[in-house]
């Protein structure tokens, strides 16, 4: 029986990020935005990309020839990459790897993090300077541990520590916008949590128009992957997404 | 490290996966075969129904969508109310998107390729690199659980892409 920490990540950091009371804007114009379960991601002037084992960096000071810089052995069962200050989380089935961006052209290995079983073990700790979301997925057949949104203070970001979790049924993507998360939960919905206790989300409201895997809060559109297409959703109220067309 | 993974993953299919004749009738995992020609052109096509939804994208007015290796819906979304695809980029085993000052980052086959953004009706492809991803699209070769049963793939149908639950008169796999 294995847990499946699944769509991992980790993401969605609020707190000192300035990045966060950002959201509202594109971020940047010169790069676009991904979602939560992208393994292509751009951070500075270097793409990276993981696939099922490796981490693989290209200088793109020159958008139109990226330079191949190194590959990095990563594990095992990679699935997803997201960038975070001068971090990198590496989400695969069963881990994050955690790496350093100082030289972006080189990553380094500071730890791996989040086992379930680890998450279990930790004792809360007080601090709010800042916190990663993830969603850790459960499957049916060989669950039997409670699929959940957790919530992780990773004030020191080599040794997260999970500080709260909310049950869902089969979480996969996430987002947020200032004070508000959207976690999908495939075809429970899109939930959405007020985070302005960002240690405390409180639950607000789902939305049942389709099967949701991911999302993009980009602007004050909200980008839904869901199973047969898009929807978007006018976020102008972000707690209260109002439904704009469906893409199929 | 590198050259020992073939034999890891040949072991760890051996420890997995167990074939019998004598697994009864019942619920099994089959596999869903890629319809998509690793040959086929890519190439700018007019706005189609997406088949089998992916990853999603923004950029700008623009918001994009893999359509699982096939290709990207490109969508214009200055006027979200009235977002609405303007074209299919038919890219073969397309998964991923990244985006950067009008150049767009995906995968075709086992390659990294990029294009030219500058008028979305029309990407020009700008740069390849082989092989730059020879392990991003790897077979499934079983589902994605535990103590279950599946029919086996057959590698001559072609790349398995997804794994649907049905009644199977006769798995011969399981994991």
């Amino acid at each position: 029986m294995r847990l499946l920490l699944s769509a991992l990540l980790f993401i969605t950091l609020l707190g000192c990020d300035k990045s966060a009371s950002d959201s509202k804007l594109y971020n940047g114009g010169g790069t676009g935005q991904g979602g939560s379960l992208a393994r292509f991601t751009i951070a500075g002037n270097y793409l990276y990309t993981v696939d099922n084992e490796d981490l693989k960096v290209y200088e793109i000071s020159d958008a139109a020839n990226p330079v191949y810089k190194r590959t990095v052995q990563v594990g095992f069962e990679i699935e997803t990459i997201f960038p975070f200050k001068n971090r990198l989380f590496i989400g695969s089935t069963s881990v994050v790897h955690i790496f350093s961006l100082d030289d972006p052209s080189k990553p380094e290995k500071l730890s791996e993090a989040i086992s379930p079983e680890v998450m279990r073990r930790c004792d809360p700790v007080v601090a709010k300077d800042t916190v990663a979301f993830a969603t850790l997925r459960t499957n049916g057949p060989c669950g039997g541990v409670q699929s959940i949104l957790a919530v992780y203070d990773i004030r020191n970001v080599a040794k997260p520590v999970q500080r709260a979790s909310f049950p869902l049924t089969e979480p996969y993507g996430l987002g947020y916008s200032d004070t508000v998360l959207y976690v999908c939960d495939n075809q429970q919905g899109l939930m959405v949590f007020d985070i302005k206790n960002a240690f405390e989300p409180k639950y607000v409201t789902s939305l049942r128009d389709g099967c949701f895997i991911d999302v993009i809060p980009y602007g004050n559109t909200l980008i839904c992957w869901v199973r047969n297409g898009m929807i978007l959703y006018d976020i102008s109220d972000n707690k209260t997404p109002q439904f704009l067309t469906r893409i199929n | 490290m590198r050259r020992l993974l073939p034999i890891l993953l040949l072991f760890s299919a051996c420890t997995d996966m167990n074939m019998s004749d004598d697994f009864p009738p019942g619920p099994a995992f089959v596999p869903v075969y890629a319809s998509v020609e690793w040959d086929a052109p890519v190439e700018m096509q007019p706005a189609k129904p997406t088949v089998t939804a992916g990853k999603i994208y923004a950029f700008r007015d623009y918001a994009f969508q893999v359509d699982q290796y096939k290709g990207i819906h490109i969508i214009d979304n200055a006027k979200s109310a009235g977002a609405k695809k303007i074209g299919f980029l038919q890219i073969p085993f397309c998964t991923e998107i990244a985006i950067r000052n009008n150049y767009l980052y995906t995968n075709h086959n086992n390659d990294m390729v990029v294009f030219n953004l500058a008028n979305p009706t029309a990407p020009q492809l700008v740069k390849r690199l082989k092989d730059a991803f020879p392990a991003m699209n790897t077979i499934q070769e079983h589902p994605p659980f535990s103590n279950v049963m599946f029919e086996c793939p057959d590698p001559a149908k072609g790349m398995v892409i997804d794994w649907v639950q049905q009644t199977v008169a006769n798995p011969k796999c399981r994991r």
